[in-house]
Formats: C-alpha cells, structure tokens, sequence
C-alpha cells in the first residue's frame, strides 16, 4: 500500500506524517501523532467520540481523509487545555467513564468561537451531535451552558475570552 | 479502515474536475466525485462502496457560491447542510436540510452528496423539487441547465462524469407560508420516519415526502386531492409501496402521515 507524505497544521503545530489517500484524520490523529484524545467509536458519523475542531467547525474525524485537512487548521482535545470548556467540565463533572468526553469538549469550544452566548435551542441542536453511553447528559450541558456564557462575557483584566484563551501556537 | 487504496483529488476549476474524472476513469481507478466524503468513507469502510480515486469538488469555485440573483437563489453543491441552513436564506430548504442527521455531521455533508447519495432519504431535495429549481450541471463542455424535475428522478440521474454543480431556486413561486416536519421513530437524530416539506404557490399547497417510499417524491395526484381537503385519498394515491421497516410499519406510517398532513394544510391553507 502506498503512503505518501502529508503536511497538516494540528494544534497550532506543522506536523508531517506518511499516510495511505484511504486513511481517515481520526486513523492519523491516533496513530501517526500519538493524538488520543480523539476516540474512535462508531468510525460511522453517528457518536462524536472522534469530534476535533477543523478551520472553526465540528468535525468527525472518522469522517475526514487525512488529505482533506491539508492546509487547514485542526484542533483536538489536546489543545484545549486551561479552555473555559475543559474548567466548566471539570467544575460540573460532566463525565463518567470519560470516552465521550474530548467529543463533546470540542463541541463546546467550537460553539464557544462560533456563537458565544449561544442560547439554549442552539446549544443542544449542537449537543445532539454526541452519544454519552453513561447517559450523563445532565451535567455535560450545564457545563456547556457555563462554558457558552462565560465566552459571552466580557473579558476581565488580566483574562482572555475563552474563544483566544484556546488558540494555539 | 478503508481496505484499499484510494487517490484524493482537489481540483479548483470545474474543467479540472471533469478532466480529472475522466483521465481516473480511463485508466480504470472508478473515480467517485467527492462531496462532504461522508457517504463514500463509511460505506468503503464497509465494502459496500469500492472506488480507487475521490475527485473533491469543494475546491471548485462555483460549487462554494451563494448568490441571489433576480429572485433566485443560486447554491453551490459543495455547500455543506450547515452553511446552506446559516446562509441559504430559505427558510423551506433551511428546515429541511437542519434535519439532516446531526449538527456535526452537517458541517461535512454537501447538498450536492445529499442528492446525489445512496442513503435514500435525500431529505434537502424536497423543497427543491416544490418549485422549478435549475440543477447547474458540469460536464465536458462546461456548465449546463437542466430542470431538477428532469434529472432528478427519485435519485439524481447524472451521464457518467457529469456532477452537479449548482442549484438555482426560483424563490418568488412560493409566496405564501411554508411546512416542515420530520417524525422518526424515537430520537431527534435519526432517518425519518417520514419527512414532509410543503409551500404555498400561488394559492395552492405543493407538499413532497421523504422516508414514505423507499424514495423522495412530490405526486401530481396526491397535490390534488390535499388541495380538495381529502386526506385520506391521498394517503391512497401514494406512488409506491409504503416502507416497512425498522422505523415503522407501513399502517403506522400512513397513520401518522394522516396527522402531519392534516397539520400540514392549516398551515398551507390558512
Ligand atoms: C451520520 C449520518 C447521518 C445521516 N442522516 C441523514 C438524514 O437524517 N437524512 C438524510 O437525508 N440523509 C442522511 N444521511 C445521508 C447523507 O445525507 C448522504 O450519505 C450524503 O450522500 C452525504 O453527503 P456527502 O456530501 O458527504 O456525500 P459523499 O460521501 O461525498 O458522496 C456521496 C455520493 O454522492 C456523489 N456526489 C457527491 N457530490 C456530488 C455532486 N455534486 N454531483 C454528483 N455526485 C455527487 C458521490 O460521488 C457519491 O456517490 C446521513 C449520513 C450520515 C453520515
Ligand atoms: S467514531 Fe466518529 S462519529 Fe463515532
């Protein structure tokens, strides 16, 4: 099987890696850039688990070939660290075995970017993209909630917005 | 993972496009003109889809345009689900595509794979089909227009190596209020049960269905009878047998189709 090599901006950082035209973003997340935040679940568009961010939309990744990315900017949970999204989660506890937890981080944090202060109807259209198995749905969207309101929130001094608080690179 | 290979192709003008398919064509690799890719990555992962080459039309300049002109609205194919529901500016098509699986999965899915996919629900065609939409075909002598009623025939009817390009919606034919509600069997996020999208044109209801049959269709004989008020003879006059599936049994189906249209003509007749 032939492999080419491939360019890709993940997280803010100009990656290379060799990948077959056939192998998905998800396949060259995990297992090219060492990147597990990223799960696998159904590979078939239907449970988030494999949701990154790319060029400021929500992504299923077993749903992206790796080639498609090139020359746009992917995010993964990887990159989401100190995001109001990941101290909302954290705060709420929204999560239980914690599989599914990177895909509806990444839903949160493209929400956040894309319409901060999002109100509710909104929220959970978006919401409906990710299967959580242990159900726990409660606390995930009252995390969102708190994550979706404090990017609406002006910046205090000495903070950023949650929308540049995640930029990479 | 995808059990063979298969060569990724991005070309940026509609002559590439063509030239690209029919240069894989002729040296045998089955090339497949690549939408949102959705479709064509989880069915090859299954085998139920084998092709050696995806020629990605989201480069192609004329499939990414929204435009209005002179009452119409123009709608690149490789628009996604989600950027045709935010800037479409239809309401009957946003509704109908903003049901479309879910809000991630819209974010890739295109109009043009919509249509033209083998999963045969291709609920974004049904408010195309209520008015006189042009389909903007691409093809080796460049763009051409074809009625979407003529190419589009339960599925989209394409001469091998054509693509869709764009679609050209008459916007002033419906001028009145519009209905879309899509019922599934238990979750927000699934295949309809049924879909049903109608408008009011010229004083007269146009409604098209989804998930009913084991395709999407609009029936001369069932607008018929919904403008003479008679529900039930139009239940009768559907084109085909009525899916009975997993989703729901076909009494069931016809059953809850009553209440929709019902629902259906207060708006539309109101
Ligand atoms: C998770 C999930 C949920 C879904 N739920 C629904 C649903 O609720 N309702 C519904 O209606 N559908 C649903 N679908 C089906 C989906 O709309 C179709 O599979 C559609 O084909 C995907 O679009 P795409 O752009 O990704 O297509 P692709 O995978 O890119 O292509 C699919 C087919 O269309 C052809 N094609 C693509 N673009 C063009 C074009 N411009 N001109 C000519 N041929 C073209 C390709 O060659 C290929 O044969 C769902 C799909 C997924 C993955
Ligand atoms: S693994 Fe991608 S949607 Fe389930």
């Amino acid at each position: 099987m032939r492999r080419d090599e491939l360019a890709l901006d993940v997280n803010g950082e100009a990656c290379r890696v060799l990948a077959r035209g056939a192998d998905t973003l998800l396949e060259v997340l995990r297992g090219q850039l060492g990147l597990t935040g990223a799960k696998p679940g159904c590979e078939n568009g239907d449970c988030g688990a494999c949701t990154v961010i790319v060029d400021g939309a929500p992504i299923k990744s077993c749903m992206m070939l790796a080639q498609e990315a090139a020359g746009r900017r992917v995010r993964t949970v990887e990159g989401l660290a100190g995001t109001a999204a990941q101290q909302a989660f954290v705060e709420r506890f929204a999560f239980q075995c914690g599989y599914c937890t990177s895909g509806f981080l990444m839903v949160a944090q493209a929400l956040c970017e894309a319409h901060p202060g999002a109100d509710e109807a909104r929220m959970l259209e978006w919401l409906r993209s990710n299967i959580c198995r242990c159900t726990g749905y409660e606390e995930i969207r009252a995390a969102v909630r708190d994550a979706v309101a404090r990017a609406k929130a002006p910046a205090v001094q000495g903070t950023e917005p949650v929308a540049s608080a995640s930029r990479q690179g | 993972m995808i059990p063979f290979d298969l060569s990724y192709h991005r070309p940026d003008s509609v002559e590439e496009a063509v030239a690209t398919y029919r240069r894989l064509e002729r040296d045998g690799r089955r090339p497949l003109y690549y939408g949102g890719g959705t479709e064509i990555i989880t069915m090859a992962r299954l085998g139920q889809v084998r092709t050696g080459a995806g020629v990605d039309l989201k480069g192609v300049p004329e499939c990414g345009i929204v435009e209005r002109r002179n009452g119409s609205l123009l709608l690149g194919a490789g628009l996604t689900l989600a950027e045709v529901c935010e800037r479409g500016g239809w309401a009957p098509l946003a509704d109908a595509a903003g049901r479309v699986a879910d809000h991630t999965s819209r974010c890739k899915i295109t109009l043009g794979g919509n249509l033209a996919g083998q999963i045969p629900y291709r609920e974004a065609v049904l408010p195309l089909l209520l008015v006189d939409t042009v389909a903007v075909v691409a093809g080796e002598p460049g763009l051409r227009r074809e009625r979407l009623a003529d190419v589009f025939r339960a599925t989209l009817r394409l001469p091998p190596g054509d693509f869709l390009a764009q679609l050209e919606v008459p916007l002033h034919e419906a001028d009145g209020p519009h209905f879309a509600v899509k019922r599934t069997r238990l979750d927000w996020v699934d295949y309809p049960l049924m879909t049903v999208v109608g408008v009011r044109a010229g004083g007269r209801a146009r409604i098209a269905f989804s998930g009913l049959c084991g395709y999407p269709f609009r029936d001369a004989a069932m607008e018929r009878d919904l403008n003479a008020g008679r529900i039930q003879d139009a239940i009768g006059h559907i084109p085909g047998p009525v899916a009975d599936d997993l989703h729901g049994s076909a009494d069931y189906r016809r059953h809850v189709l009553a209440g929709v249209l019902q629902d259906a003509l207060e708006v539309l007749r109101a």
